[in-house]
């Protein structure tokens, strides 16, 4: 907890910092170092045309292409839940003219062995452009877990406990969900039984259909399902209760749950090697895009604004050696494989 | 009724209306048919200046798009053995062969109609049905019933396009295989990478469909060419008459039920539609051994179901916000844009841009037939294209397309590979269109049987305690033995000849 609040206090510092700079300095110059850019530059989103990712990439690229007055190409390449991409970018030179978006899975996959880039060292971060609590949700006609029409997680709990597997879960295989899972399984005393898939539609519509009991995903991305009603948040993943939904519980605050939450966060990086000046420029022009008006438009529609969404380059560097740390000691708890040497 | 005039009156009196729909309708039909420029391409190009149309003018013109881009890749398929889409692969079964025996202009009659029919049907469903139609399908389909369905499916699958059983099953496992690449649907662990991070995400579906058909097809025509065999397809542009159409009246009806069915289903699709549709005409074609070398009825199939699919995704998508595959996914995106959530209040919050839109792939559907007959009667000739130069022209957009995909050479690579293998495979008489099933059908029946598996507690025989999927698989396995029996019995004799003819 206290690592959590340092963080946030440490985060929110920082974005007034970069907020006061905005304010301070006018904005980025056109012109980067040596007439950076002096061609159009490539993002390698690694998720496919139309998801979070995507979007989140459309949102920021649009601003930052305007601020640098250059082009600026999105290719998607996906495949290998989000890894099929890291060949592309570690064939490009170290330019600054190939970016890489990515999220969370880059340090818990590089924990778990499966890719053999260090986030901390192979990579240097510009920005954290969107981050995103995770919250339970279940049917929002499921009478067995609603109480005064309210979700009620003591209910859910309960339900679960009558059996290993009683309670199902519709979820997806990366190991944030899988992790933040493990834990909320731990604390309650309870083994769900969870059906994996990466295709939101059919993740959301088990759901939403009835034939699984809970879902597991960031509020922005089912919000119109809640304002709809067909989901109702059951339990926020979280230290304390949003302000967004103050009747749902919160793991901290009503569980007692000591734990750092862990975050669905997307960012955008450079090949370790870059220029400094051309890392430092690029990580002020998608600070500004990211305080432009036409994305904060896009953060408030995707309901990004729940938990401050930007971290700058040093924050994000922070966040990403912090990750590493988070997800090498939730795997040794729940016994899962680490990368040889960690 | 009354929404749909409303919806119509406001497309065609609205003059920016009219000519957004028009170049939809064309864009649709040319990025739909080239594989480099594919409907992902196009809407995910269209989709930022969508901020400066009108709601209405830019749903409308994804609605468009969708519609005539699907139609549109029947017409490569067709013609050179090129699906536009994945979801135009099993036309190139039946279509290619027609072109080859010189009834070109036929296959495209028929795909033409049968896109246009298959559409405007499932235009019509959806305005009297969405609402229902998603609630049943969302609460009664799950991964257990789509993974009996695709068993249902992959059960006939091994007779087509060979004449032995022993290598069209031997395709088709090869193809499931081949699917079974990379990461494991529910676990994520990695199979049969050899330490390539590309193989970690599978081999992608449309670098082999292009390799398999087009490049394959490159190199069985350039063989003959050396040998001095090879023989232009004729080009014709005789359209099917009308007791022809007639004749296919249940596969059509039949078709444009299973589209509209998987349509509906959230994250399916258009895909499962056509290929599913293809196995049922095979199912319960009298012409079943016709299959894979020319028969009509395996154009008419999928390119009803798969337009047949594109209104019926409309329904999970406006009804509960459930995108049934890339393009729709999109269309949410197009929606928000606009300050707008799709879902159960769609229709009520906005009311006049839905049936703008429901008018307006009902009025697609129907204008494919017309733009689809003048383009049928002018696009075959492209068949009068010397080889020599039709060949290269072939490889460069298959290579095109094989790389916009996702951006990857390593697509390019697998393509290729898979054109040398599908030429060895036509050579010694294996089922391509098996193992393509197999590999597309066998990655959405792996996700769905995992998934199946663990809501089942790990007891296959558990699919039997649902009526559904009981019922789905048993006529599975009962097709496979059904099979086994007419195979031996039809060619029994056949083989019986041939050996002694090369004894």
């Amino acid at each position: 907890m206290k690592k959590f609040l340092k963080n946030a206090l440490l985060a929110v510092l920082a974005s007034a910092m970069s907020g006061f700079g905005l304010i301070a300095s006018t904005s980025v110059s056109a012109a980067g170092p040596d007439g950076y850019p002096n061609r159009p530059i490539t993002v390698i989103c690694c998720y496919g045309k139309g998801g979070g990712s995507d979007q989140a990439v459309d949102a920021i690229v649009g601003p930052a292409a305007k601020i640098m007055n250059a082009k600026i190409n999105k290719i998607n390449i996906t495949g290998g839940g989000g890894l099929n991409c890291l060949p592309e970018f570690l064939q490009a030179p170290a330019d600054g003219y190939t970016l890489l978006q990515h999220i969370d899975t880059l340090p818990s996959r590089y924990v778990e062995g499966r890719i053999d880039l260090n986030p901390v060292t192979d990579v240097e971060s510009l920005v954290i452009m969107n981050v995103a609590p995770t919250m339970l949700f279940i049917n929002g006609e499921d009478e067995k877990f609603i109480t005064d029409g309210k979700a009620d997680w003591d209910k859910v709990v309960a339900y679960a406990q009558q059996g290993e597997g009683n309670l199902t879960v519709s979820n997806i295989n990366i190991p944030m969900e899988l992790v933040s899972m493990a834990v909320v399984e731990k604390h309650f005393g309870f083994k769900s039984k969870q059906v994996l898939t990466g295709k939101s539609a059919e993740r959301f519509g088990a759901v939403i259909g009835g034939q699984l009991d809970v879902l597991m995903e960031q509020p922005g991305d089912v919000s119109k399902y809640v304002e709809a009603g067909q989901l109702k948040p059951v339990l926020a993943l979280w230290p304390t209760r949003f302000d967004n939904f103050p009747d749902v519980k919160a793991l901290g605050a009503d569980y007692g749950l000591d734990w750092d939450p862990l975050l669905r966060f997307r960012g955008m990086f450079v090949k370790q090697g870059t220029p400094p000046e051309i890392v430092e420029y690029l990580a002020e022009v998608f600070a500004e895009a990211y305080n432009s008006e036409e994305h904060q438009d896009f953060v408030k529609r995707k309901s990004l604004d729940i938990v401050d969404s930007f971290r700058s380059r040093a924050d994000t560097t922070k966040i990403i050696e912090d990750s590493v740390d988070v997800y090498i000691n939730e795997f040794r708890e729940l016994g899962l494989p680490i990368r040889e040497g960690l | 009724m009354e929404n749909f005039l409303v919806g119509t009156e406001q497309l065609f009196t609205d003059p920016i209306g009219i000519l957004i729909f028009v170049v939809a309708l064309i864009a649709g039909l040319v990025f739909g048919a080239v594989p480099g420029l594919s409907l992902l391409t196009l809407g995910a190009v269209l989709l930022p200046f969508t901020a400066y149309l009108s709601s209405t003018h830019a749903i409308m013109l994804y609605g468009v798009i969708y519609v005539a881009g699907v139609y549109g890749g029947a017409v490569t398929a067709i013609l050179f053995n090129i699906p536009g889409s994945v979801e135009n692969a099993p036309t190139a079964f039946d279509g290619y062969p027609m072109t080859l025996k010189g009834e070109s202009g036929k296959a495209i009659g028929y795909a033409v109609t049968c896109s246009a029919f298959g559409g405007t049907l499932a235009a019509i469903a959806m305005m009297a049905f969405t609402g229902p139609v998603a609630d049943f399908a969302i609460r009664n389909f799950g991964p257990i019933e789509i993974f009996a369905l695709v068993f249902f499916g992959l059960a006939v699958v091994a007779g087509i396009g060979t004449r032995s059983l022993s290598k069209g099953w031997l395709s088709l496992l090869v193809g499931l295989l081949i699917g079974s690449i990379g990461s494991d649907p529910t676990g994520g662990i990695p199979r049969f990478h050899f330490g390539t991070l590309y193989l970690h995400g599978g081999v992608h579906f449309v670098p082999l469909i292009l390799g398999f058909f087009a490049v394959a097809e490159v190199f069985v025509q350039g063989l003959k060419l050396a040998k001095g065999e090879y023989k232009a397809p004729k080009v014709s542009v005789s359209y099917p008459t009308f007791f022809e159409f007639w004749k296919m009246k249940f596969v059509v009806v039949r078709s444009a039920l299973i589209g509209f069915f998987c349509g509906v289903l959230p994250g399916i699709g258009a895909t499962l539609a056509a290929f599913m549709s293809y196995n049922e005409a095979v199912r319960w074609s009298k012409n079943r051994l016709n299959f894979g070398k020319g028969e009509p009825e395996g154009v008419v199939a999928p390119e009803t179901a798969n337009n047949a699919a594109t209104g019926a995704a409309m329904i999970p998508l406006l009804a509960l916000g459930l995108p049934g595959g890339a393009l729709t996914a999109m269309m949410i995106g197009v929606f928000n844009l606009h300050d707008m959530d799709v879902g159960p209040l769609i229709m009520i919050e906005a009311h006049d841009l839905v049936w703008v839109l429901f008018a307006s792939m009902f009025w697609a559907s129907l204008a494919i037939l017309f733009v689809g007959v003048v383009e049928a009667k002018g696009i075959v000739n492209l068949l009068r294209i010397p080889f020599p130069i039709l060949a290269p022209t072939i490889l460069i957009f298959a290579t095109i397309g094989a790389f916009a995909l996702r951006g990857n050479i390593l697509d390019v690579y697998s393509m290729f590979i898979a054109g040398v293998v599908g030429f060895l495979m036509r050579k010694g008489d294996y089922s391509i269109p098996a193992l393509v099933m197999g590999v597309i059908l066998g990655q959405i029946g792996e996700d769905t049987f995992a998934r199946s598996m663990v809501l089942l507690d790990y007891n296959v025989f558990a699919f039997f305690t649902k009526p559904i999927s009981g019922i789905l698989i048993a006529a599975g396995l009962i097709t496979i033995t059904m099979n086994i029996i007419r195979h031996r019995q039809l060619f029994g004799s056949y083989y019986a000849e041939y050996k002694d003819e090369n004894a």
